[in-house]
C-alpha cells in the first residue's frame, strides 16, 4: 500500500454512547488509537430555556433551572434566586439562607458522587457507581421530603425557599451524614490507591493554572490546578461566610487531582450540612415582603388581603426594577452564573445562563489532542459535563 | 462392511455420545456460571442481581437464552454476510472444542491425547479469529477498532502464557494433561502453584487478558468502544459470542486448575478429603477460579491500550522468560530432569 | 465595595478614554460601555493592567433590543481571581456589523461567541470557527431575537413511510398563550372586553 493511502479514521463518539454523559457527539479523528482532533457537537439537548424564560414570569422561570444541571437542581435555582433578589433588593431570613445552603451542599454531594463514580465507570471500574447511587438516592429522598419532587424541586424561590422543613427531616439529614461519609471512604478505598485507576488518571488531561484562566474554567477545574478559588469563600453569598469549611486544591491539574478534590469537597459538604443543621433555629424561611413572596396557604384562606396577593402573585407575578445583574454561585461543576436583564415588567427581558460545563467542554479539543481514545472518556468524565446545562 | 461398522462405528458412536453429553453438561454449567457471575458482581455492588426467573433467579440465563433466540437478527447493510455469521459460529465451536482434551478426573476425558496442552493452546489462539472476523465483517468502525485491539492483545499475552506453560512442561516432562495432573498428586504442597508461584500469577492474569475479561476488556471496552467487536451483533449470534467467551473462560480456568492446582486431586491426600470424588474437586477448583474472575471484574478499572501492551511485553514476557531459564537451570543442576 | 468599583471604573476610563463610552456601578456591579471596534484593546487592557487583572472571561452573550438602531448588546463578563472583582463590558452592534472576536485575547470566547452568533446572528470578525453550535444542523433563523416566535417555524417528527425524520411547519393544537397580565390602568396593550362599545358610543 502506498504511503499516501494511509489516512486517519474519523469516528463518531456519540450522540448515543455510554461514556458521552448524555447526548454529546464528538467527532474524533484518530491516528490508530491516538486522538488527532476532537470536535464536540453539542446542542442535541437544546430546549431553548433562555427563550422560554423570556415569556414566563419570574416565578414561573424557576423550574427551568432544575432542568439545567439535573444532577444538582437546587444550586441552579439558587443562582437565579440570588439574581432576582439582587434586583429586588430583598433579604432572605437566616433560616431560609441555611436551608438554601443545606440543599446546595446536598446538591454538591449529589453531583460529585455522580461524577466520581461515573468517571470511574468511564475508566472501567463498575462497582463505585452502585455504591454511590445508593447514597444519591437517599439524598434525593431528602429533596422529595422538602419539595415534593426528587429532582425538579422548584424549591428555592426568589425571596427564600418555598416551605419550611419539618424537624424530623433535619434530624434524618444529620443522621445521614456519617454513614454517607463511610460510603465515600469505601469508594475512596476502591479507587484512590488503585494502581489501574491511577494509571488511567494521573497525568491525563493536565490543566495548567494559565490554561485554567484562559479558558474561563471554574470550580473543581481550577482548584484541581492549584488555584484556591471558590466563590463560597472569595465572594461569599448567603451565610457561607459564617460556616467553617476548607477549600481543597490539587497540585498537578490532572484527572486524578480533580478526583481527589471532588472527594474532599464531598467531605467538606457533609461538614457544612452538619453545621447548617446545628445552626438552624425556628424562624421565617422566606422574605416577609408580601408583594414578592406569596402568603402561606392557610393565611390565604382566611385573609382577604392575602388572597389578593396570592392571586396576583400567581397570575401576574411581581414586577422587578429595570437593571442588569450577574449573580454567580459555586455550583458543583463550577461557576454557574445568571445574567438577568430586567425591563421593569413581570418577565425577564433576557436571562443568560452561564453554565460551567459549556466553558469546560469547549476545551476538549485542546486537552484531548495527543491522548489516546480511552483517555477521551477519562477526560470527558473528569470535566464533569451534564448536558442539561451545556445545551440549555 | 459390518466389520468396518463394528471397528469404527461403535467407537465413533461412543465418542459422539460422550461429546454430546459433555456439551450439554457444559452448556448448562455455562448458564449457571453466567448467573453466578452476575450474582457475584451484583453482591459486590450491594445489588440483588437476577432474582426473578425461577427460585433465586436461577433460571435467568435460560430466560435470556429464550429472549436471544426470539429476537430479530439484524445484519448491517454493509456487512459481509457470510463472515458476519461464521464469526460467532467459529468462536463458539473453537471454545467448545477445547474441552475435548480436558480431563476432569482420572480417565474422564473425551480424548486423552498426548499433546493435549498444545491442542488447548492452539485452540485458544485460534479464538482470536472469531473476534477479528466479527470486527471486520461488521463494516463499522467501533467493532473494527475492537477487533484490532483484541488481535494485538491476545497475541501479546499468548507469548508469555506459552512460556509459563513451558515451565510446567519442563517440570513434568509430558504434554499430556492427565500426566501433568498426576505429577501433582499427593497433597497441595505438590501442586505447581507453590514452586511456580510467579508463573501462576502471570498465567492467571494472562488468562484474564486472553479471554478479554476486566481489567483487560479493551476489545469490548464499554466506555470507549461501546461493545467493541460485538456492537453490530444481535439475537442468537450475539448470544453465541457471549457464550463462547464464557466457555473459553471456563476452559482456561480448567487449564489453570490442571497446570497449577493439581487438577482433580484433593488438597490433602487423606480421609475426609478423599471421600469427596475427584470430579467434584476438579470443579470446585474451577469454580473458585471463576469466582476470582467475577470478583476481579467487579473491582478493577480498565487498562488503557498502551498500558496493556506494556504489561504484556515489558513485564510478563521478561519475567516468564527468566523463569523458563531458571526452571531449566534448576532441573539440570539438581539432576531432576523428568525422563 | 461600590466605592472601590467606582474607583476602578474611573481608573479604566482615565486610561482608555477613547474606548470607554460610560462607566456605571449598579447593584454592586461595575459595567462599562465601550466602542465596538476597540473591544480587543479594552479586553487586553483589562487582562493585563495590574489593578484590573481580569484574566478570566466568564461569559459572552447577546441581548436584543429590536427598537434600537444598533439592536444588539454584546455583553462580556470578566472575572479577576487575583483582585476578586468582576466587570461587565458592553458594546452595541447590529445585524450586519461584525464585532472583533475576542478569541485571540481569551480562547474561552470561542464557544460563547459561536453561541451568540447562533442565537442572535451577531457576527464576529476573525473568529476561527464561526459555526452554529446549539441549534439543529441546517437550522435557519436566530431564535433568541425578540422577533423570532417562541414556538419556532418548523417541527420534526419521524415519518414511518419515508423512514426518516421529516421537517414540517409548526402546527399547534393549541395557540401559544402569552398572557399580558399588566393591569388596564397600567397601560395594557389590548382592548378590554366591552371597551369597544364605549369607544363606539363616543364615536
Amino acid at each position: 500500500m502506498a504511503e499516501n493511502q494511509i489516512r486517519n479514521i474519523n469516528i463518531n463518539f456519540g450522540p448515543q454512547h455510554p461514556a458521552a454523559h448524555g447526548v454529546l457527539r464528538l467527532v474524533l479523528e484518530l491516528d490508530g488509537e491516538v486522538v488527532e482532533r476532537c470536535d464536540p457537537h453539542i446542542g442535541l439537548l437544546h430546549r431553548g430555556t433562555e427563550k422560554l424564560i423570556e415569556s414566563k414570569t419570574y416565578l414561573q422561570a424557576v423550574p427551568y433551572f432544575d432542568r439545567l444541571d439535573y444532577v444538582a437542581p437546587m444550586n441552579q435555582e439558587h443562582a437565579y434566586a440570588l439574581a432576582v433578589e439582587r434586583l429586588l433588593g430583598i433579604e432572605v431570613p437566616i433560616r431560609g439562607q441555611l436551608i438554601r445552603v443545606l440543599y446546595s451542599e446536598i446538591g454538591r454531594l449529589l453531583s460529585h458522587i455522580l461524577n466520581i463514580t461515573t468517571q470511574a465507570l468511564d475508566v472501567g471500574a463498575m462497582t463505585p457507581v452502585t455504591w454511590g447511587f445508593e447514597e444519591r438516592d437517599k439524598m434525593m429522598v431528602f429533596y422529595e421530603r422538602a419539595s415534593g419532587s426528587r429532582m425538579h424541586a422548584a424549591y428555592v424561590r426568589p425571596g427564600g425557599v418555598h416551605q419550611d422543613l419539618p424537624e424530623q427531616l433535619l434530624q434524618d439529614i444529620y443522621d445521614f451524614c456519617d454513614p454517607c461519609q463511610k460510603t465515600l471512604d469505601d469508594i475512596g478505598g476502591l479507587l484512590t490507591e488503585n494502581r489501574i485507576f491511577k494509571q488511567r488518571n494521573v497525568d491525563i488531561g493536565v490543566v495548567s493554572q494559565q490554561e485554567a484562566q484562559e479558558w474561563g474554567f471554574s470550580g473543581v477545574m481550577v482548584r484541581g490546578s492549584g488555584l484556591a478559588w471558590d466563590l463560597r469563600r472569595s465572594q461569599p453569598y448567603e451565610c457561607y461566610s459564617d460556616l467553617e469549611f476548607d477549600i481543597p486544591i490539587g497540585k498537578n491539574g490532572d484527572c486524578y487531582d480533580r478526583y481527589l478534590v471532588r472527594m474532599e469537597e464531598c467531605r467538606q459538604s457533609l461538614r457544612i450540612i452538619k453545621q447548617c443543621i446545628e445552626k438552624m433555629k425556628p424562624g421565617p424561611v422566606s422574605s416577609r415582603d408580601g408583594k414578592i413572596v406569596p402568603p402561606k396557604r392557610d393565611e390565604m384562606k382566611r385573609s382577604m388581603e392575602a388572597l389578593i396577593h396570592h392571586f396576583k402573585l400567581y397570575t401576574e407575578g411581581y414586577k422587578v426594577p429595570a437593571g442588569q445583574v450577574y449573580a454567580a454561585v459555586e455550583a458543583p461543576k463550577g461557576e454557574f452564573g445568571v445574567f438577568l436583564v430586567s425591563d421593569g415588567s413581570n418577565k425577564p427581558y433576557r436571562c443568560k445562563i452561564r453554565a460551567p460545563g459549556f466553558a469546560h467542554l469547549q476545551t476538549m479539543d485542546h486537552f484531548c489532542k495527543g491522548h489516546m481514545l480511552a483517555d477521551v472518556a477519562a477526560i470527558l468524565g473528569s470535566l464533569d459535563i451534564v448536558f442539561g446545562e451545556v445545551d440549555r | 462392511m459390518v466389520d468396518i461398522l463394528i471397528t469404527y462405528g461403535i467407537p465413533a458412536g461412543i465418542i459422539i455420545a460422550k461429546s454430546v453429553f459433555m456439551l450439554v453438561c457444559l452448556l448448562i454449567f455455562v448458564a449457571f456460571a453466567l448467573y453466578a457471575d452476575r450474582k457475584v458482581w451484583a453482591a459486590v455492588g450491594y445489588r440483588k442481581g437476577p432474582n426473578v426467573v425461577g427460585p433465586f433467579g436461577l433460571l435467568q440465563s435460560f430466560a435470556d437464552l429464550a429472549k436471544f433466540m426470539f429476537k430479530e437478527l439484524i445484519i448491517p447493510a454493509g456487512a459481509n454476510k457470510g463472515v458476519f455469521l461464521i464469526a460467532p459460529l467459529l468462536s463458539t465451536t473453537l471454545a467448545l472444542s477445547a474441552w475435548a482434551v480436558i480431563p476432569m478426573a482420572d480417565g474422564v476425558v473425551i480424548s486423552n491425547i498426548n499433546v493435549g496442552i498444545l491442542f488447548i493452546f492452539a485452540i485458544s489462539s485460534l479464538e482470536v479469529y472469531g473476534i477479528i472476523m466479527a470486527g471486520w465483517a461488521s463494516n463499522s468502525k467501533y467493532p473494527f477498532l475492537g477487533a484490532l485491539r483484541s488481535a494485538a492483545q491476545m497475541v501479546s499475552y499468548e507469548v508469555s502464557m506459552g512460556f509459563v506453560i513451558v515451565c510446567v512442561l519442563m517440570t513434568v516432562g509430558s504434554l499430556n494433561l492427565s500426566d501433568i495432573v498426576n505429577a501433582q498428586s499427593g497433597g497441595f504442597w505438590n501442586w505447581y502453584f507453590l514452586p511456580h508461584f510467579p508463573m501462576f500469577v502471570i498465567f492467571f492474569i494472562s488468562t484474564l487478558a486472553e479471554t478479554n475479561r476486566p481489567p483487560f476488556d479493551l476489545p469490548e471496552a464499554e466506555a470507549e468502544l461501546v461493545a467493541g467487536y460485538a456492537v453490530e451483533y444481535s439475537s442468537s449470534p450475539y448470544m453465541m459470542m457471549f457464550m463462547a467467551e464464557y466457555v473459553a473462560i471456563l476452559a482456561l480456568c480448567a487449564l489453570t486448575t490442571i497446570l497449577f492446582l493439581g487438577g482433580w486431586h484433593a488438597p490433602i491426600d487423606m480421609a475426609p478429603f478423599t471421600w469427596i470424588p475427584p470430579f467434584i474437586w476438579f470443579w470446585a477448583k474451577v469454580i473458585f477460579l471463576f469466582f476470582m474472575f467475577a470478583v476481579i471484574k467487579a473491582i478493577v478499572p480498565r487498562y488503557r491500550y498502551d498500558q496493556l501492551m506494556r504489561l504484556g511485553w515489558k513485564v510478563f514476557l521478561p519475567i516468564s522468560l527468566f523463569w523458563v531459564v531458571a526452571t531449566a537451570s534448576f532441573l539440570v543442576f539438581t539432576g531432576t530432569v523428568p525422563q | 465595595m461600590d466605592e472601590s468599583l467606582q474607583e476602578l471604573g474611573e481608573h479604566i476610563q482615565s486610561l482608555l478614554s477613547e474606548c470607554v463610552k460610560s462607566v456605571d456601578v449598579a447593584y454592586g456591579e461595575l459595567c462599562i460601555n465601550v466602542e465596538r471596534d476597540q473591544i480587543l484593546q479594552v479586553l487586553k487592557f483589562l487582562r493585563d493592567d495590574s489593578s484590573c487583572r481580569f484574566t478570566c472571561l466568564m461569559d459572552v452573550c447577546g441581548v436584543d433590543y429590536p427598537e434600537r438602531p444598533e439592536r444588539f448588546d454584546v455583553v462580556y463578563h470578566l472575572l479577576s481571581m487575583f483582585q476578586n472583582h468582576r466587570i461587565r463590558v458592553v458594546l452595541t452592534t447590529d445585524e450586519d456589523t461584525p464585532v472583533p472576536s475576542a478569541c485571540s485575547v481569551f480562547p474561552a470566547a470561542n464557544w460563547f461567541e459561536r453561541e451568540a452568533f447562533d442565537l442572535y446572528g451577531i457576527l464576529f470578525a476573525d473568529h476561527p470557527d464561526l459555526r452554529r453550535i446549539l441549534t439543529d444542523y441546517g437550522f435557519s433563523g436566530y431564535p433568541l431575537r425578540k422577533d423570532f416566535p417562541t414556538t419556532g417555524y418548523v417541527e420534526v417528527r419521524y415519518d414511518d413511510e419515508q423512514k426518516r425524520v421529516v421537517y414540517e411547519p409548526v402546527k399547534l393544537v393549541q395557540e401559544f398563550r402569552n398572557f399580558d397580565f399588566a393591569s388596564p390602568w397600567e397601560g395594557a396593550q389590548y382592548i378590554l372586553p366591552g371597551d369597544e362599545k364605549a369607544s363606539g358610543d363616543e364615536g
